[in-house]
């Protein structure tokens, strides 16, 4: 067996011992404040989890557990949160975990995710896509697998981070160099132990090499296309300040021209000035 | 022997009692994730230590309770300290039976053994959705009646169910009976929450009970998340025809639009009917209007009059 595919196995394991994945400490604390109050309804709590990468996964891990008995794959919070019920909800709202000490860093990845989601699922109502709440739930948790270094491999995160800045690469690099694999292969690991629909799987796990997914290539290329817009446009962080390089043939595949890129950007600024409310409103509970 | 979970810590003699008796126990300790990790256990008996931090004793056995496949587990209080059980208890925090800490491993072990059996003989709901079956549904109508709570009764039943469970399958045509239950059951709760009652009259029939003054806006939320979700039951090939293709009841090919869900609500302002039988009969004439309009849709009658 080579180093490769033994430390896969080793990480398959980890993943399954995964006790729990931290959230941002204001999201947290706003919704814990949120389900004490009676006035307030399950759409208006799904709202909330929809804008966060960890919780969103968690809800999504729960409707698709066999313990509930749905076996139709859920894909999207509004769906889970009607199968599951707002009693549920809040019991995830009151149980979920918070990162400890929370880094700028932290804020900037859940910042550029939400960027993610809010562009793919621009793209994917453009392109006429199916069910293209599952998409920007897509985007939403694309880098989960950056979480996921960040929370169970402490010392690893440290690295890679120093890593990336000393040789001047990107994250990404530097994991492939340090773990032998990336933030998406990890994060598709996860999402696929914890049974989510095949299309968020592929859309996670190929994020970065789109034309590598057998069954949805076109969806994995907005999520690629989406990332690289969002570190283009400086929404959020990624940890490092370079932009991810395109892959030509997911850019075919997109079939954008110049008039259309256009359209894309003024209707991707309304959008994220909206959400800066929400993202002003997080920094500021936080002190950030 | 059974798998048990224990929320919160438990005196060491009593974990090796357990044990002991063969049964598996599993600690979720912390506040974390809770829900997630007691589910992904699939435990027989929950045990809940009294007194966790944030009630997040009495806010996990209200999830559990309160949810439609998780309300059939056994959950057993464990109180830190012999005492007097302080009022409203079981009303806060629905368990199904407790001891004291400190209690002797007989009688821990046979709780836990009843909790068990307990959990094998709730035989009266439908073992399907585990909602309340047609005594329970009869008997709430008669209440709201004889109450003159002005609420009103909606009779929700698939189209084209049968041909569905031909084309897919028994075990799928469960499931959307299940997917249909929650979205009711979800639904109701969050529009009216205890007021509320769904019931399961067998089937794909189902019957549910709102006030009045909210019966149109829970039966249009019903209607849009199974519109929602029943997509992710048919085969791309059905969804894109919008039809599929079965046989009829002589086993010829016919073709069927897809699955659909219809309401048909009957307010019930006090003094109106006198008997449930009334109010089935207009729900009847009024199913047979909802069903004639295409897709998922509902209808709330209108007419005021005893006549129906």
């Amino acid at each position: 067996m080579t180093t490769d595919t033994y430390r896969k196995r080793e990480f398959r394991q980890r993943l399954r011992e995964i006790k729990s994945l931290p959230t941002l400490p204001p999201i947290a604390a706003k919704l814990n404040a949120m389900v004490e109050d009676e006035e307030v309804t399950a759409a208006q709590v799904g709202a909330v989890i929809e804008k966060d990468q960890v919780l969103t996964s968690k809800l999504l891990k729960m409707v698709n557990s066999s313990f509930i008995g749905f076996p139709q794959r859920i894909g999207t919070v509004s769906n889970a949160i009607v199968l599951l019920g707002f009693d549920v909800i809040k019991t995830l709202v009151v149980t979920s975990s918070i990162f400890d000490a929370m880094q700028e860093s932290d804020i900037g990845l859940w910042e550029h995710s939400l960027g993610v989601a809010t562009a793919s699922g621009i793209l994917a109502r453009r392109r006429a896509i199916k069910k293209p709440e599952e998409i920007s739930t897509a985007g939403l948790i694309h880098d989960i697998g950056k979480i996921v270094i960040r929370a169970e491999l402490p010392h690893e995160y440290r690295r890679i981070e120093a890593i990336a800045s000393e040789q001047g690469i990107s994250i990404r690099e530097a994991e492939l160099e340090l773990l032998g694999m990336g933030h998406a292969e990890i994060g598709g690991m996860l999402v696929k132990q914890w049974l989510l629909p095949e299309r968020l799987i592929q859309s996670v796990s190929f994020h970065h090499a789109p034309e590598s997914s057998p069954d949805c290539p076109e969806l994995a290329a907005i999520i690629h296309f989406s990332d690289i817009l969002i570190r283009a446009v400086g929404f959020g962080s990624g940890g490092d300040p370079w932009v991810p390089p395109l892959d030509h043939g997911a850019w075919e595949r997109i079939k954008m021209g110049r008039r259309e890129l256009r359209e894309v950007l003024v209707e991707l600024d309304d959008l994220l000035v909206e959400l800066q409310d929400f993202t002003l409103e997080i920094r500021k509970i936080s002190g950030a | 022997m059974a798998r048990i979970v224990c929320i919160g810590s438990l005196p060491d003699d009593h974990i090796r009692a357990i044990e002991s008796r063969g049964h598996t126990l599993l600690h979720v300790s912390g506040e974390s994730d809770v829900l997630d990790r007691l589910l992904g256990s699939s435990p027989d008996v929950v045990l809940v230590r009294k007194g966790i931090p944030r009630s997040l004793d009495m806010r996990i056995v209200r999830t559990l309770k309160q949810d439609l496949n998780l309300s059939f587990l056994s959950v057993i209080l464990v109180f830190p300290s012999k005492g007097p059980v302080p009022d409203h208890t079981w009303e806060v925090c629905p368990a199904d039976d407790f001891f004291f800490e400190g209690a002797s491993t007989d009688e821990i072990l046979s709780r836990i053994d009843l909790a068990i059996s307990r959990t094998a003989r709730l035989v009266d709901l439908n073992p399907l959705t585990h909602l309340p079956g047609n005594t329970s549904i009869l008997r709430r109508i008669q209440r709201i009646l004889d109450a003159r709570l002005p609420h009103a009764v909606v009779y929700a039943d698939l189209d084209n169910f049968k041909p569905y469970n031909d084309r897919y399958g028994f075990t799928r045509g469960d499931e959307v009976i299940r997917m249909t239950a929650r979205i009711i059951v979800h639904c109701v709760d969050e529009g009216v929450g205890k007021e509320g009652f769904t019931g399961h009259v067998g089937g794909d029939d189902f019957v549910f009970t709102v006030p009045c003054s909210v019966v149109e806006g829970v039966c249009a939320q019903v209607v849009r998340e199974f519109s929602g979700l029943v997509t992710s039951f048919f085969d791309q090939s059905d969804l894109d025809a919008g039809y599929f293709v079965g046989l009829d009841r002589k086993g010829r090919k016919e073709t069927f639009l897809l699955t659909s869900l219809s309401l048909a609500a009957v307010p019930c302002p006090p003094g109106r009917f006198g008997h449930y039988g009334e109010v089935a009969a207009v729900a009847a004439q009024v199913k047979k209007k909802v069903k004639s309009l295409p897709g998922s849709a509902y209808l709330v009658d209108r007419r005021t009059s005893g006549s129906g």
